[in-house]
This record gives structure tokens, C-alpha cells and sequence, in this order.
């Protein structure tokens, strides 16, 4: 779906070769990855060839003032994928600076009052505040949960049925969204030209002090790319800097194994496979999921798999906020798993209600999922609120 | 993405030939066709029959080929050190231009290895998706799947799904080589377009008949895994060489 987007890779590497070493359970075959390696040294510099050019090009149309952006690097952890980041919107530390306090700023809204960061709180790992449903600026309450923006950067497609291929253009429809901050973008742009700080701001990120949409989505994507949580427990017991406890250990091999079976759509380090898959909540869907947006009945009940890092801030879970506790989530797996036709062949003992973990599995897994808790990623004051 | 990459890749061997041009070779073609007997696959219609006697559809068809061998009568053989990612739904992924050539020339047979050997199969090897995706987690013994084929099948008016995930279980060797039957020929000219037949009744067929009520959750069942790889030598077939 992303083909034909333009885009400059960051390039992760290869530790798990070293943390099967540490755990001493493979041998170790030292791979090149060539293909890999080659278009990482190709992409950015491609980006950077580009950025360059601009300048060049236009040398009557500089300023006197000067504009020169610092380049972002990137720190993708070891062993996360690469990240896309489309070539027209290279990370700067100017775009992300300007992008946070965008995303902090309730003038995005009509009335002032809300931002992203009211239903995307760092505290709750950038949900709405334990809420079910999130609410708009005119008291109107949405139908889906508010998703946890967490490693966000490494997807290619955005919200519940993913109706949005990038970050920028889905950051284009919470403005005039009549249920959240219900702004025209011409009414936040003129609100935004007319500030007595944005029009330097843009022009330190973008070399221009003629906002628009464009621009504000841009930094806002860009904030929202270094959004990345690597320091969890589990993450430090890769790295061999944690220990896991009997339980979380249990709780680890139902996860990923094929008792549990979380792990064919959680997979991984990010614990999605960014795929859609309708796992049995329902027999009957009021939400369509996917289908909204494809129209292909083999998509009904469809959702896009939810990352479970950082859960024990995110409740309540699903799509709508159905289950307020963990414990709940791993019971339905367990025994409630609704048959429809679409249901995800993944999906194990179906007609039985689920893969059945006993009680002691069920807190073995729960206690595995709280190893996936970054408290250094909710605490972290480079995504804290630049007004505070 | 990956194709993207694979993009740049080829555009780089490219540039490579012609800083080093090795005259006549010749780019060989893979191309993947996925078969209910004769009949290519229309994916999620409960509609096929399997010796056993399921009636089922494919939902989910993603696997790794990998090592295609050329032989020569010789003895000699032109190997490709290469894994090649395919999945049944994306008709991107189903022709194969691998990254070098070969030889222009007589071969007698051709060769590949369903799966990856064991020696390149460790977790780690991918950390992009969709290959990452393919993950065997560490405690089954690590590494990626050969193969996620999946679909619902009707027993009993009951729709039930079933998974044939082949894999190293717990490190066992479980993948296989396929020599594809008559498959001489000359390598000339550009390209050489071998298309490759993959009937997926035959997974369930012989020596094994195997019944899909018992291809769940098998992932860690050496015996249902030998019994798949008895049965997968006999699922490919030489269409065409071209
Ligand atoms: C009124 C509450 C609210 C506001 C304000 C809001 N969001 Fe959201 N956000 C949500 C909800 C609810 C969803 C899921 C909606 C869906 O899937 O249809 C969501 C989804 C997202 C996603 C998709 C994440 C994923 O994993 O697919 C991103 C990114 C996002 N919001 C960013 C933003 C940005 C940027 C802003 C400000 C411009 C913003 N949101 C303002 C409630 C809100
Ligand atoms: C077939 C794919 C699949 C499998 C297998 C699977 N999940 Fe999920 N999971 C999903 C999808 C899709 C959702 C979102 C569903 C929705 O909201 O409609 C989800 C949601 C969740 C959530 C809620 C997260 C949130 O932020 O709301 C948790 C927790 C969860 N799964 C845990 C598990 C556990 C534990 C297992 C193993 C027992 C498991 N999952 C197996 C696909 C899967």
C-alpha cells in the first residue's frame, strides 16, 4: 500500500545474534545482510542529496535571515526494524521541538481547549486517560478507543481499521474531526500566522513563515517518529541487564509458544504485525473495522493488531474499551472467543471458546505482559509537555 | 517495502555489471504458481477437497524458498545463497529474479530447499516485515517458518480453522530439498523463465493422507512436521522452462 511512497530508511542491527549468544540457546551464524545494509547507506544519503539540492537551487530566495536545520539521527534500538521516513520530511531537531508543542497546544482546537496530548496523555503511554472513549471539544464521545502512540513510527498504517497510510496525513483529521478538536484548518492556520511565536518556529523548521496544514502535520509526524519505548523489562532481559521472574518466565513461554499463542500477531519486538485480524470479540460486529474502509466482506470485524507494550497504562483494552483489566483480556482468549466467518485462522480451539490456560497460566501470562511496562518511556522529558 | 528494497538491490547488481560485465550470462525467472490440482487458488472459499476427504479454503499462504541449485551433468552446480520470501496473496512476491546469474549453458536438473537451512534459519536474521513476520520464537527453538498456510475447513457443519505451520521445531532440520522431475535445459539468451507448480492438496496427500482437524497447533510436533516434509517433496512440479 506504501510502495510508491518515497522514503529514506534508518537502519536497526542485529543484536539478537548477540542476545542468543548471551542466552546461549543457538549458535550464532554471523550474516552479512547485505541487501539491508546496502539501502541504508543508499536511502539517507539519497535524503540528505535532496536537502542539499533544495538549498542550492533557490539561492536567490534565501533569506537573510539564516535558516540551517540540525539533523535528527535516529537511535533505532537494536533490533527494531528500520524505519521509513518519507524523504520529503527528514527529521530535524527544529520539526520535532516544533512538532511536540503543536502536539501540546490546544489552539489546534476551535475553542482552545483540547490537543492531541489531552486524549494522547504521556502519563497513560499517550492514551485518554483510562477512558473508554475519548470526547470532543463539543461534549460529543467517540465509538473507539484512543490508541496508544507507542513506537508509532514503524507503522504503516494508522488507526483502529487503518484508514491512513502515514503520519502526516493521518495527523490531518483529529483537527476538523467534528467529534474531537472540530477546527477548519484555514481557522487554525490563521490562528497559528497570527501567533506571536509559530511563524519563527515554522521558519527555524521549514524555512518558511507561511504556515499551513502541511507543515503542521509534517512536524507533528516527526515528533511522533521519536516516540519509541526499547526499556522495558523485557527489553532489558534481551539485553541481559534484567532478570525475569519464575512467573513472567511462564508467562513468556505460554506467550511464545503455541499454549498462549500470542505471539503469531504480537510478534516480536513490537509486539504487532501491523496486520489487521479479527480475533473473536464478537459474533456480530456493530464496528466493522477494516470493512469500512475496504468494503471486502472478508474484512468484517477486522482490527489492526494493537502493540502490548506498556499496557498496564493503556486500559481499557480492544477497540472499544471492552475490558478494563488484563486478567479480563487473558479470560477471553481463554474461553470467550466468539465464531464468525472472518474470525483469524490463527485463532486456536475456537469452538472450545479459546486456547484454555488454566488459572495459574492465566497470572503467569498476565505477569509476563507487566514485563512490557516503560516507565522510562512515559517519564521521558523529551516528550514532555514543553508548557508545563 | 521489502520490494522497495529488492528494487535498490537489483539496481545496484545492475550498476555492478557494468562496472564488471561477466558477458552471457543469464538471469533465471522463478516464477511461483499455487494450485488446488490444476485449478490456481482463489484464496478464502471453502471449496476444496483434500484426500482425506476435508472440504477447505486457503486464507493465509506465506513461505521461504530458498538455495535454487543449477546442475550440470558434469557433477558441477550453480548454487544461489539466497532466501526468497512469497506470499500466495501478493502477486508482487510471486515471480523470483534472484540477484546473480548463471552460466549460459546445458543444465540437467534444478534444484531448491523449501524452507532455510538450518544453518542461516536464527532469529535475527530478519528484523524487517513482512520476514520478520515469519518469526519461530526462541522457546520453540528459534528461528522463522518455512510456512504459514492457513485456512477453515467444514467438519461436520462446524468451520474450524487449521494452521500448517512448518518450521524447525525445537531445531530439528525440517526442511527439505526439492529436485524438480525433467528439468534439463539450456540457459541462452537474457532470461530463462522457470515456472514452478505448487499444489497445496498434496501437502495433506501422500505418502500421508492427513486429516486438517489434526493441523492445528503443530508447531511443536516433530512427528506431524516429518510427516509434512514426507509429503512436501510431492508438492512441487515443473510447469515450465522457458
Ligand atoms: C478527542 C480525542 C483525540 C484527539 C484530540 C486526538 N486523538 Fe488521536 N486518536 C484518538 C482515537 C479515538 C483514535 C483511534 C480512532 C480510530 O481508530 O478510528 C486515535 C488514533 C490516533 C493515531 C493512530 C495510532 C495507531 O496506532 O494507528 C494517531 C497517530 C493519533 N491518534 C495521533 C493524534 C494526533 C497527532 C492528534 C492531534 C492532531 C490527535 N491524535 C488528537 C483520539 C484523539
Ligand atoms: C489472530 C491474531 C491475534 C492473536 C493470536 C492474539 N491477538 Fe491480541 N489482539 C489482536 C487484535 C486484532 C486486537 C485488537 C482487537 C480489537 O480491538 O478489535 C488484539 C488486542 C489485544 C489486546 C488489547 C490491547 C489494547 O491496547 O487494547 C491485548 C492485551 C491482547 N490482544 C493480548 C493478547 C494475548 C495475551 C494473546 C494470546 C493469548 C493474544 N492477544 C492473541 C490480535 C491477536
Amino acid at each position: 500500500m506504501f510502495e510508491n511512497q518515497e522514503i529514506s530508511k534508518v537502519i536497526g542491527s542485529g543484536f539478537w545474534e548477540r542476545l542468543l549468544k548471551s542466552m546461549d540457546v543457538l549458535n550464532i551464524v554471523s550474516k552479512s545482510r547485505k541487501w539491508q545494509i546496502s539501502s541504508a547507506r543508499l536511502l539517507p544519503g539519497l535524503a540528505m542529496f535532496i536537502l542539499f539540492s533544495c538549498q542550492k537551487e533557490n539561492p536567490s530566495e534565501i533569506p537573510e535571515e539564516s535558516y540551517q536545520t540540525t539533523p535528527y539521527e535516529l537511535n533505532i534500538p537494536e533490533g527494531f526494524p528500520d524505519m521509513e521516513v518519507p524523504v520529503d520530511n527528514p527529521m530535524t531537531v527544529e520539526g520535532i521541538e516544533l512538532g511536540k508543542r503543536l502536539f501540546y497546544d490546544p489552539i489546534l482546537s476551535a475553542d482552545n481547549t483540547q490537543a492531541c496530548a489531552t486524549c494522547h496523555n504521556p502519563g497513560f503511554s499517550f492514551t485518554d486517560n483510562g477512558k473508554k472513549f475519548s470526547v470532543g471539544i463539543d461534549g460529543i464521545e467517540g465509538a473507539r478507543n484512543a490508541m496508544a502512540l507507542i513506537n508509532v513510527g514503524w507503522m504503516p498504517e494508522l488507526f483502529w481499521d487503518g484508514r491512513r497510510l502515514s503520519l502526516e496525513d493521518q495527523a490531518l483529521e483529529p483537527v476538523p474531526n467534528p467529534i474531537e478538536m472540530h477546527q477548519s484548518w484555514p481557522n487554525a492556520m490563521s490562528k497559528l500566522n497570527v501567533h506571536p511565536e509559530y511563524p519563527d518556529l515554522f521558519f527555524k523548521a521549514f524555512e518558511t513563515r507561511n504556515i499551513d496544514s502541511t507543515l503542521v502535520t509534517k512536524a507533528i509526524a516527526q515528533f511522533e517518529r521519536t516516540l519509541i519505548s526499547s526499556n522495558s523489562k523485557w527489553d532489558r532481559y534481551l539485553r541481559g541487564e534484567a532478570q525475569l521472574s519464575l512467573a513472567e518466565n511462564k508467562g513468556f513461554e505460554i506467550f511464545f509458544t503455541e499454549r498462549g499463542d500470542c505471539f503469531h500477531c504480537h510478534t516480536t519486538i513490537l509486539f504487532t504485525d501491523n496486520l489487521f485480524h479479527n480475533n473473536g470479540l464478537d459474533a456480530e460486529f456493530t464496528d466493522k473495522g477494516l470493512f469500512e474502509v475496504t468494503g471486502n466482506e472478508n474484512d468484517l470485524g477486522k482490527f489492526k493488531t494493537p502493540t502490548l507494550r506498556n499496557l498496564v497504562f493503556t486500559a481499557p483494552y480492544m477497540h472499544d474499551g471492552r475490558f478494563t483489566t488484563l486478567e479480563e483480556v487473558v479470560n477471553f482468549y481463554s474461553h470467550n472467543v466468539q465464531w464468525s466467518p472472518t474470525i483469524d485462522p490463527l485463532m486456536k480451539k475456537v469452538e472450545q471458546g479459546g486456547v484454555q490456560l488454566t488459572d495459574e497460566e492465566k497470572e503467569y501470562l498476565v505477569a509476563f505482559l507487566k514485563t512490557l511496562t516503560d516507565t522510562t518511556f512515559i517519564n521521558n522529558p523529551d516528550y514532555a509537555d514543553p508548557f508545563e | 517495502m521489502v520490494f522497495a528494497t529488492v528494487v535498490v538491490l537489483s539496481s545496484c547488481s545492475k550498476n555492478d555489471d557494468d562496472v564488471n560485465p561477466i558477458p552471457a550470462d543469464v538471469q533465471p525467472v522463478i516464477v511461483l504458481n499455487h494450485t488446488i490440482g490444476q485449478e490456481t487458488v482463489v484464496f478464502d472459499t471453502i471449496k476444496y477437497s483434500n484426500n482425506f476427504g476435508n472440504v477447505y479454503s486457503v486464507a493465509t499462504l506465506k513461505y521461504f524458498i530458498s538455495d535454487f541449485t543449477f546442475h550440470k551433468s558434469d557433477g558441477t552446480e550453480v548454487k544461489i545463497d539466497e532466501e526468497y520470501y512469497v506470499d500466495g496473496r501478493e502477486n508482487s512476491t510471486i515471480n523470483y529474479t534472484p540477484m546473480v546469474k548463471i552460466p549460459a549453458g546445458d543444465y540437467s536438473s534444478v534444484s531448491f530447499t523449501f524452507g532455510i537451512d538450518s544453518t542461516k534459519n536464527k532469529t535475527g536474521r530478519y528484523t524487517n516485515p513482512p520476514e520478520s513476520n515469519m518469526e519461530w520464537p526462541i522457546p520453540m527453538g528459534g528461528g522463522y517458518h518455512y510456512m504459514k498456510f492457513e485456512g477453515k475447513f467444514n467438519r461436520n457443519d462446524t468451520i474450524k480453522n487449521f494452521q500448517c505451520h512448518l518450521g524447525p521445531t525445537m531445531g530439528n532440520p525440517n526442511y527439505f530439498e526439492v529436485t524438480l522431475a525433467n528439468s534439463s535445459f539450456t540457459a541462452s539468451g537474457n532470461e530463462v523463465k522457470i515456472t514452478i507448480q505448487m499444489n497445496l492438496n498434496n501437502w495433506f496427500g501422500s505418502p500421508h493422507v492427513m486429516d486438517l482437524n489434526d493441523i492445528t497447533g503443530i508447531m511443536g510436533n516433530q512427528q506431524i512436521q516429518l510427516m509434512l516434509k514426507a509429503n512436501g517433496v510431492n508438492v512441487f512440479s515443473l510447469k515450465s522452462i522457458e
